[in-house]
């Protein structure tokens, strides 16, 4: 079927179009190309790095790797809790409290902090997500002992009285009010509050209560956020690069050991899907957008789904995001509706789940969500099943691009110790997973897919011109909640 | 801009690494030294390989030296257009068909646009290296393009324009500033070009800029990964040995001199105003890029910078500021933008921060803030060589636009030979209020 329509494009293209060949030494035939491309990449093998585990005595797990390639040293910090921890009434508020943490602190005030930074070359980052927060830093070797120091002082010696705490809140505030601007955040703001109610999960993106609450926030309130969050005994640190092993633990043990745990225990209430919401359209209207972004998503099992990796290779098929995935397939190449579009799943401590994203003209944004839907169905029902090419093709793929993904230590020892830490996954689980996908056959995608998958659940969020977008809706008779926020 | 996403290459390219130097500090670094291996075959056709065997995969990137600056009037954005034609399908391959074989081999292809170049790239495991040579050959010389797809594509672009340009707020000022700041210059559009030239541009078109520009005495191949030179060496020979280079009958790159000094308010979607700062400034190998780069780290690009430290934590009259120059093959511009608190503040901001750059030109700048530029460099340089693709894309594009594969590591090398007099004279001659236009993105109403 598939050969058939190819010939038949080709003989039309022969016909229409307008060619400026050139002759060459090498005669360039479809022969030649499908030759050179024959080729079935082994099943990767991906090492996992020497390392060395220690758990200090406040609790704090530390991983560390030599690794003496290049003069620098990485580090990255889990710290379990995250968004989850937020009071839905306060969001944002770990946000704030992170931004002040990596402005200054109790011995640096916000002058020193970042001639310290900049004086040793380092570079430094704190990064909230909904299950945890990320801490990325490096330097150069010669600077290893000021980026730990600089590391430790800003997880226990924060400062949220400092005087810069007006000017971080009065910022922040005007980022969010700024962001109201932003089609993909008004987009994340529906969705998010829509598919997690009443979930901090849910209320993490939610600008119009965090632009209410933020001109109340107190030092007061990012204190009491710290105690509840920051606690040595979450915290994981991995450390890379170019020292001794020894060495280093003593240097972390020196600047962490004092830390005490107040034995923070971490909540957090498992998601529950509203089925209210299955099928509801909602439309943000932004009277100056020139094209619809549209998210459309579904509630999915938590983070521990053992039938991830079928349903990770079934959503390649569909939307992967590259040329050879169905949804880019038919919405930009047959149609020329859209520049790009990609699904996948999110996954959480305490809920997860799946979205397709894209953005397009005003008048084909109906006409995008149907063949979406479409697209879902025939894979949902088996009228077009995954096929054995189509997961061939991903498989192959995956086994090229695996090992490069881990080919620095830092991206394997974070990636694994986040697995074995957060997940409870084994150590070698990245070498399961590759067993996995490639044990995998396409009959098994497609049942993972039909079984967690329902079409007709999908919530769509949809910012642009109502004017615009919303007649074709009507004259389909599809029902749309319209928001007017301008 | 590549066919996923907007983004602008040169962006980062700036002081990233230095190959086979020392820079001193008190505790000496030892920097591994890169290797790239050059040749050119007898039609002009320029390549570089850097061997890395560390994962069996293989990146061969092609740059034409052909961008948005080249574009003649009523064409703009055929340099990007045209790259998306270049997926279309050649004599041999239909629609698709090269991304079908990349994909299904296990590999990734991409492309990007640029101001002053175009650039595709494949990404592959290294026993499909012939098979990426004999690609980017056949669509050298064997383009297709037929008028349905094209028209298809047409829309797809169009799309892309609205989702990376139109409606993001920065990028649809900038649009509009340059259009006013370098009317009737080349510089007036950005890459993507203007909706209605898009509408416009013809099969014709396209396939007449692509006979000008596409040929390999117009093309820098780079081949990264795990193929040796040899190897190389015989596959592009065997594939594009026997392409004949063509005559390059370039456009004359016309420079602005109009606008200098002036200051435009451009009413945008947003609820804070933000200040762009254009200063003219030369093409990329002009010794006084190196100079430039330290005054914009020093003054708003770094940790503690001084606009950051007075106007922002100070003065509190702005939430961000940053800065870049445009190092293209003409002379072009350094940006540098301010977001003030309100626009009760703009005017404030903007009195501020010319007295910050009077400051730098009469007192200069302090040993403490030369050791954290110096300090910045080296880290930047080190930690860049985490990827040999960088090493791969800076040396093609000074090779493309400069003819100087090494312009990076000179530049690099003469940082130690850099005076405080060199940072004053170049802030006095660039970092001037007749030598920029200003362009104030204000709410509507």
């Amino acid at each position: 079927m598939i050969e058939i329509k190819r010939i038949s494009c080709l003989c039309m293209a022969m016909l229409l179009a307008f060619t400026v060949g050139v002759l060459a030494q090498v005669e360039f035939s479809e022969q030649l190309f499908l030759e050179l491309a024959q080729n079935v990449n082994e099943i990767p093998y991906i090492e996992i790095p020497d390392y060395h585990k220690a758990v200090l005595d406040n609790g704090i797990t530390v991983y560390l790797v030599e690794d003496h390639q290049l003069p620098i040293v990485e580090l990255e910090g889990y710290l379990m809790g995250g968004r989850s921890q937020e009071n839905p009434q306060l969001p944002g508020v770990i946000d704030v409290m992170t931004h002040m943490m990596i402005t200054g602190t109790a011995n640096l005030d916000e002058y020193e902090f970042a001639r310290f930074k900049a004086l040793h070359g380092i570079n430094l980052n704190m990064v909230t997500h909904f299950d945890h927060l990320q801490i990325t830093a490096d330097a150069l070797s010669t600077d290893k002992e000021q980026l730990i120091t600089l590391v430790a002082d800003v997880l226990q010696n924060p400062d949220f009285s400092a005087d810069y705490f007006g000017r971080i809140i009065q910022e922040l505030y005007q980022y969010l009010a700024f962001s109201l601007y932003n089609a993909e955040q008004l987009s994340n703001m529906v969705f998010y509050s829509v598919l997690y109610a009443g979930h901090p999960y849910g209320t993490s993106y939610d600008i119009l209560t965090m632009l209410q609450s933020f001109p109340s926030l107190t030092p007061e309130h990012l204190q009491d956020c710290y105690y509840r969050t920051v606690d040595p005994q979450h915290l994981v640190l991995i450390i890379v690069g170019d020292f001794s092993a020894d060495e280093m633990l003593a240097l972390v043990e020196d600047k962490f050991g004092s830390w005490a745990s107040q034995g923070v225990e971490l909540t957090g209430t498992p998601v529950i899907v509203d089925q209210s919401n299955y099928d509801r359209i909602i439309l943000v209207n932004k009277p100056d957008a020139t094209q619809g972004i549209m998210k459309m998503g579904i509630n999915m099992p938590d983070h521990s789904f053992s039938e991830r990796v079928a349903f990770m290779m079934a959503n390649r098929v569909l939307g992967s995001g590259e040329f050879s995935c169905r949804l880019m397939n038919v919405l930009r190449s047959e149609k020329g509706y859209v520049y790009g579009v990609s699904s996948g799943v999110q996954y959480f401590k305490l809920g997860s789940f799946y979205a397709i994203n894209t953005e397009v003209a005003e008048d084909k944004v109906w006409e995008t969500r149907k063949i979406i839907k479409e697209q879902l169905e025939l894979i949902k029902n088996g009228t077009l099943p995954i096929s054995d090419e189509e997961l061939f093709s991903n498989v192959n793929y995956f086994n090229a691009f695996f090992p490069q993904s881990y080919r620095h230590k830092i991206d394997a020892m974070s990636n694994i110790v986040y697995s074995v830490e957060a997940l409870n996954w084994r150590e070698n689980y990245l070498n399961e997973l590759v067993a996995a996908y490639n044990q995998l056959t396409a009959e098994e995608a497609q049942a993972v897919f039909s079984k967690y998958v329902f079409p007709e659940r999908f919530i769509t969020v949809i910012v642009g011109n109502k004017d615009r977008i919303l007649p074709a809706f009507i004259e389909n008779g599809v029902e749309v909640e319209v928001i007017d926020l301008f | 801009m590549n066919r996923f996403r907007l983004s602008l290459i040169l962006l980062i390219i700036s002081f990233l690494f230095l190959p086979a130097c020392v820079l001193g500090t008190e505790e000496q670094l030892l920097i591994p030294e890169i290797d790239y291996h050059y040749f050119k075959l007898d039609n002009g056709l320029q390549v570089y390989v850097i061997e890395d065997s560390s994962v069996p995969l293989v990146e061969l990137g092609i740059f034409y030296k052909v961008g948005a600056i080249d574009e003649p009037p009523g064409l703009t954005g055929i340099s990007h257009f045209l790259e998306h034609a270049m997926f279309l399908g050649t004599e041999s391959l239909g629609k698709g068909q090269l991304d079908q074989l990349v994909d299904l081999a296990g590999g990734y292809t991409n492309a990007a646009t640029s101001f002053d170049f175009t650039y595709y790239y494949m990404e592959v495991p290294s026993s499909l290296l012939e098979l990426a040579i004999a690609l980017e050959a056949d669509r050298m010389v064997n383009l297709k393009l037929d008028p349905v797809e094209i028209e298809r594509e047409r829309e797809v672009i169009l799309q892309e324009r609205r989702q990376g340009l139109e409606n993001v707020v920065f990028n649809a000022g900038l649009e509009q500033l340059q259009a006013a700041a370098f009317a009737d210059t080349s510089l007036e559009h950005q890459v993507i070009g203007w909706a209605e030239d898009i509408q416009r541009i013809t099969v014709e078109d396209l396939a007449s800029y692509y006979r000008t520009y596409y040929s390999p005495n117009n093309a820098i191949l780079v081949v990264v990964g795990d193929a040796t030179v040899d190897q190389v060496k015989d596959l592009t020979e065997k594939y594009f040995g026997d392409f004949e280079p063509q005559e390059i009958d370039r456009p004359r790159f016309k420079v602005a001199p109009q606008g200098q000094g002036r200051v435009y308010e451009l009413q945008c979607h947003t609820n804070i105003p933000i200040a762009l700062l254009l200063y003219h400034t030369p093409a990329g190998d002009d010794p006084d890029l190196l100079s430039i780069g330290v005054i914009l780290n020093i003054l708003v690009n770094s940790e503690g910078s001084r606009v950051k430290e007075e106007l922002q934590k100070n003065q509190q009259l702005i939430i961000e500021t940053a800065g870049v120059p445009r190092e293209l093959r003409v002379p072009s511009y350094t940006l540098i933008y301010l977001v003030p608190t309100s626009m009760e503040t703009l005017p404030l901001a903007l009195q501020a921060f010319d007295t910050e750059i009077e400051r730098l030109i009469e007192e200069g700048i302090t040993e403490e803030e030369f050791q954290i530029v110096k300090k910045h460099v080296m880290r930047s340089m080190i930690f860049a060589q985490k990827d040999p693709r960088n090493m791969a894309i800076n040396i093609a594009y000074s090779a493309l636009s400069f003819d100087q594969p090494n312009l990076l590591s000179q530049q690099l090398a003469s940082l130690s030979e850099l005076t405080v007099e060199d940072i004053q004279a170049a802030a006095a001659k660039y970092f001037t209020e007749d030598n920029r236009i200003i362009g104030l993105l204000v709410p509507i109403n």
